[in-house]
């Protein structure tokens, strides 16, 4: 049935008594019944229908009530003592909406109160009306004081929140996000008139909000309520995931995910950063879509020219094995061909009497993507061995990924982060030292330890709950052997020296931290291994885990990142004696745009004489 | 200023109401409303205020010369060149650009495109002033004599960037004389947070969904993933928009002011006609009563009139053809149901109108969010299946099955709330015979209300979502 005609129109006013009651001052009008609906005058909208109009027959003659399904009519009150009676049964949804043109209105909601105000018969008695009236009455009051419970609770709920949101102490920075959190902005006229100024003040109340990463987690934690939990092998996809091009990686890096290039990698990633992701268009480019900007934002990016290791290529996908979790970087593919040219023009210019080796990290998805993901994962092994078929033939070229997946049963990827465990960065080095014909410490020589609660960059950028309610153990190997360290900045001045390799105080989701103390320091080791050997480690963050393993094997390591490291390469190299130079970053750095700074290293500050300020042990003639 | 943003709802709003309510008689009241409606626009639109100042100023003072030039005849120049002055501000702040590449397009010329950003909510408050125009010429209202009045109706915070379009008429009244009772602030409120709720919580996450599935070349896409992103894109369009006119109601509720609601849980329409009567019923109307009035073919060309309107309609949502290709198709159903006539669609089997009714809807949202035809293209060819031929394109992908398992609650709460479940369970308790009920039912209300908003303010501490892996110690 599609509609209920006995309620189609407001009853008109004859057909119900108009009721007056007074009572301690109150009177009580239903001024709903009095003709058309609306207590306020409306006038019909034009003077003269058009002769017969394009979607409906002629308008309503009625003016059209304001009324909402969500709340009760009110009528605007005639004798105001306490307010409008708001009379419940007065909602009438649809039907008092009469648009023609095939719209069925559904069946209006009758009221109780309707039953007692619009008596199909004459009332038997005085007593009988009277009755009702006390009824209706009694409701009325009733819902007066509801209204004000109601809205006392609201009111107190909502000082409550705002007091907590005011007065506790701002956060300063997010462990998640890995950023100092925004500040108040600076005004001036010209920010004022570009907006940032006043955008900056909303991001900065957003952004510094007390116990932001709790409420963050919270926030996470409520969205994995959208859907059904992940089963055992299952696969959860995160972000945008294309298919990739098997046939040839040469031919199709990842489709241009916009995300692969920016310094931060969440803009498009996944639930979490959806707001930020969503309209941000013009207001109007579709007033229906864009409802309105979301705020400007004002953060910049620390350093705008650096890329960050967290290349997201392509998506990512949470698959769950045993009872946990593990997020895994799905790769679009690619080839690394400004790799290859940066390899080959530093062979040219030193190759003659240095060891140039090239040996990319492989991500956790090659080794534990599933079937059924499959075909959104190209091989890296595959990109490696490609890349290295465009270096020159001196230069050797290190596939580690056979090695890797011989011990995959075994911890050496992080579950919760997009680096790999220590264990990992073990097997890679034993790879190199055994293709350099080097010495190598084994694990049993070396002493574990662990940071435990850790949970990584993939829960950051992904914002799945699931990994953060299941937090890792990021496992570490001491070399038993001492070796002394220095760290220096980007610029290669000296900024401390240090008794190993690894820096105290990385918890939670800093594990990773406790190698080398994060990306940007040049950091120089001094080891027990007197063969002469000095190896110039140039890498990614993947990178920071290996020179603790080759204390064994060099007797000097030098580390430093492609992206922030501001000596030319060339340099360096002749004036620090480096005998072995080798490159270690990710596959996802290789084919991206993170290879674009190796050229940079050898281009930049071209001629040097670069100097060690803080000259030790293996140089020669150093002082401590 | 958004309205789904913490410092709105815990500076700007309480500071806003406090000094409203503290405000002792209507014309402090209103100041009040235009100090912080001029604040709410100037946060972010610092530089175009002036335009929106430039353009109350203007409408108000035609609106006396209308009054004016009654008896002389003055009225109809004024009004003309009211309502021309109105579109044509409307026309090159936001199509200025499409219409020069497009004559370029035409003529092979080379003009300069002019890359003119778009002031917030022109489209809306400019559509005010032209309904206010019309209705004062045609003597619907009075024409408001006090400059101050009329700012205060174009420049209302509640609905000035993405409100309902209140007409004059409506607030006419309200602007001299409201008051604000105890249950006005308490429905306003629970509608505030409703409107809220389904913005942050519904579709901020319906958007997470569409972005990963279109937010990037269509042309690998499954035939079932198209529908699958489609049917959440126009759930998310109604969300998103229903939520700020929820919102921009339920503002006006607090200050008194009752506006026209603006959606009627649209998706549950059995016509396109009926869908266009639940949705953004303010534009449609708009309309129906300004537009449509005007003989501009003469009455007897009532079909060209038909899809004049729905040519206005897509064009008001944005400068791109997509979208007057969206008003078009709309413009073709309705011509279809009208020449069908009422009482055939009458006899159509009721599954069969539901069915026909979505189908034609959440179509249409696809052509309604691509902008670019090629990609328009694309997703004709991925829903019908021709895909499966033309891009081999497969029928189904493991991602969307995995996205599907991974919202499947949040669609299937879309799909139940933009039902009218909600005005029914209201209906259940709030209208019963029984007290204990009524009081449950308010008690219950309240503290769902309380709990959307803790929400709705823990999710939105993500607005600010900004993540660097840039190490530091």
């Amino acid at each position: 049935m599609d509609h209920d005609t006995r309620n189609q129109r407001p009853p008109q006013a004859s057909s119900g008594p108009r009721h007056s009651a007074e009572q301690g001052g109150r009177r009580l009008v239903y001024s709903f019944y009095q003709a058309g609906g609306a207590g306020r005058e409306r006038p019909a909208p034009q003077p003269e229908a058009p002769a017969s109009p394009a979607w409906e027959e002629p308008p309503p003659p009625a003016p059209e009530p304001s009324y909402s399904p969500y709340e009760p009519y009110e009528p605007q009150e005639a004798y105001g003592s306490q307010g409008a009676y708001e009379p419940q049964g007065a909602y009438r949804s649809q039907s008092a909406y009469e648009p023609q043109g095939g719209y069925e209105p559904q069946a209006a909601h009758t009221s109780i109160l309707d039953q007692y105000a619009l008596p199909k018969a004459p009332p038997r008695s005085e007593a009988q009306a009277q009755r009702r009236r006390r009824k209706v009455d009694k409701r009325a009051l009733l819902e007066k004081r509801a209204s004000l419970l109601v809205l006392g609770f609201l009111t107190a709920g909502f000082c409550v929140l705002t007091l907590l949101i005011l007065l506790l102490p701002r956060s300063t920075e997010s462990k998640i996000e890995k950023r100092d959190l925004a500040k108040l902005p600076q005004f001036s006229l010209g920010s004022y008139f570009s907006g940032a100024y006043t955008a900056g003040i909303a991001t900065y109340f957003t952004d510094t909000v007390p116990m932001r990463d709790s409420l963050k987690n919270a926030g996470n934690n409520f969205k994995a309520l959208f859907g059904l939990p992940q089963s055992e092998g299952d696969v959860q996809f995160v972000g945008k995931v294309n298919k990739v091009n098997k046939d040839s990686q040469a031919s199709a890096p990842a489709q241009p995910s916009p995300a692969a290039s920016q310094p931060e990698g969440s803009g498009s990633a996944g639930p979490s950063s959806a707001p930020v992701g969503a309209p941000q268009g013009s207001l109007e480019g579709a007033a229906g879509r864009h409802m309105e900007e979301g705020p400007v934002s004002t953060q910049p990016p620390a350093k705008v020219d650096i890329a960050q290791d967290f290349d997201w290529n392509n998506g990512m996908i949470l698959v769950k094995t045993d009872g946990h979790y593990r997020g895994l970087e799905l790769f679009g593919g690619g080839i690394g061909d400004a790799y290859a040219q940066a390899l080959n023009d530093l062979y040219r210019e030193v190759g003659a009497n240095v060891n140039i080796w090239s040996m990319p990290a492989p991500k956790a998805s090659e080794f534990y993507t599933p079937e059924s993901a499959a075909e959104y994962n190209a091989s890296q092994s595959k990109c490696i061995d490609e890349t290295a078929a465009l270096l020159d033939p001196g230069i050797h070229s290190i596939n580690v990924c056979p090695a890797l997946a011989q011990h995959a049963n075994e911890p050496i990827y992080c579950r919760t982060d997009h680096h790999w465990q220590p264990l990992g960065a073990y097997y890679a080095a034993q790879a190199f030292a055994s293709a350099a014909g080097l010495p190598f410490d084994d694990l049993s020589t070396y002493q574990e330890g662990k940071i435990e609660n850790f949970v990584g960059t993939l829960y950051s950028v992904g914002g799945v709950a699931e990994l953060l309610n299941d937090p890792e153990d990021f496992v570490y190997y001491r070399p038993a052997k001492e070796h002394a360290a220095v760290y220096y900045d980007t610029t290669f001045d000296f900024i401390w020296d240090d008794d190993d390799l690894f820096q105290e105080g990385a918890e939670g989701s800093d594990a990773y931290l406790y190698y080398l103390g994060g990306d940007q320091y040049v950091v120089k080791a001094d080891t027990q291994t007197q063969n002469g050997r000095k190896l110039l480690l140039i890498k990614d963050s993947y990178g920071n885990a290996l020179p603790p393993f080759l204390t064994g094997s060099f007797q000097q390591i030098y580390a430093a990142d492609m992206r922030y490291f501001e000596r030319n390469l060339v340099s360096f190299i002749r004036d620090m004696g480096i005998t072995d130079v080798l490159f270690t970053m990710t596959t996802y750095s290789m084919v991206g745009d993170n290879a674009d700074n190796l050229s940079n290293l050898l281009t930049q500050n071209a001629g040097e004489t670069v100097t060690d300020n803080q000259p030790t042990g293996g140089s020669e003639g150093g002082e401590e | 200023m958004v309205f789904a943003d913490l410092f709105f709802i815990y500076i700007f709003l309480p500071l806003c109401l406090l000094s409203y309510l503290l405000a002792r008689g209507l014309p402090a009241k209103n100041t009040v409303l235009i100090v912080f409606s001029l604040i709410f626009y100037a946060w972010g639109e610092p530089l175009w205020i002036l335009l929106l100042v430039f353009s109350s100023f203007l409408n108000w003072a035609i609106g006396l010369l209308i009054e004016r030039g009654r008896e002389t005849g003055g009225a109809k120049a004024a009004v003309a060149a009211g309502i021309v002055v109105d579109v044509a501000l409307l026309v090159v702040f936001k199509y200025s650009g499409f219409l020069v590449e497009n004559l370029n397009l035409l003529t092979g010329l080379a003009l300069p495109v002019p890359q003119i950003r778009l002031p917030i909510g022109i489209s809306f408050f400019t559509f005010q002033a032209i309904s206010y125009l019309l209705d004062c010429y045609w003597e619907t209202v009075k024409v408001q004599q006090r400059y101050s009045r009329f700012l205060l109706y174009l420049s209302l915070f509640p609905q000035l960037i993405a409100g309902p379009i209140v007409r004059y008429s409506v607030v006419e009244d309200e602007i001299e004389n409201r008051s604000v009772t105890p249950t006005d602030l308490c429905e306003g409120a629970l509608r505030v947070i409703v409107g809220l709720a389904k913005k942050v919580i519904l579709a901020n996450n319906l958007w997470a969904i569409v972005d990963a599935f279109f937010g990037k070349d269509i042309t690998g896409l499954s035939v079932l993933g198209t529908w699958y992103t489609v049917i959440a894109y126009s759930l998310y369009v109604y969300f998103d928009f229903s939520g700020y006119s929820d919102i921009a109601i339920g503002l006006g509720r607090m200050f008194g002011f009752h506006f026209d609601e603006n959606f009627r849980h649209p998706f549950a329409c059995k016509t396109i006609a009926e869908f266009w009567q639940r949705w953004h019923i303010s534009l449609g109307s708009f309309f129906r009563d300004y537009l449509l009035y005007i003989p501009i073919f003469g009455k007897n060309r009532k079909y060209v009139s038909l899809f004049l309107v729905w040519f206005c309609t897509g064009v008001w949502h944005g400068a791109a053809w997509n979208y007057i290709l969206w008003g078009l198709y709309f413009g073709c159903f309705i011509f279809f149901e009208q020449k069908l006539g009422k009482k055939r669609i009458k006899k159509w089997p009721l599954w069969w109108k539901h069915i026909y009714s979505k189908l034609v809807i959440v179509i249409g949202f696809g052509i309604f969010y691509f902008e670019d035809l090629g990609q328009l293209g694309q997703f004709f060819l991925n829903i019908s299946g021709l895909a499966l031929f033309t891009s081999a394109a497969p029928f189904f992908d493991p991602v969307t099955w995995s996205s599907f398992l991974n919202n499947l609650f949040l669609l299937a709460g879309s799909i139940a709330f933009s039902l009218p479940l909600l005005p029914k369970v209201k209906h259940y308790f709030l209208e019963s015979g029984s007290d204990g009920l009524y009081v449950a039912g308010r008690a219950g209300s309240a503290v769902l209300c309380l709990g959307l908003l803790v929400i709705v303010s823990i999710l939105l501490v993500d607005s600010t979502n900004n993540v660097f892996l840039y190490w530091r110690f």
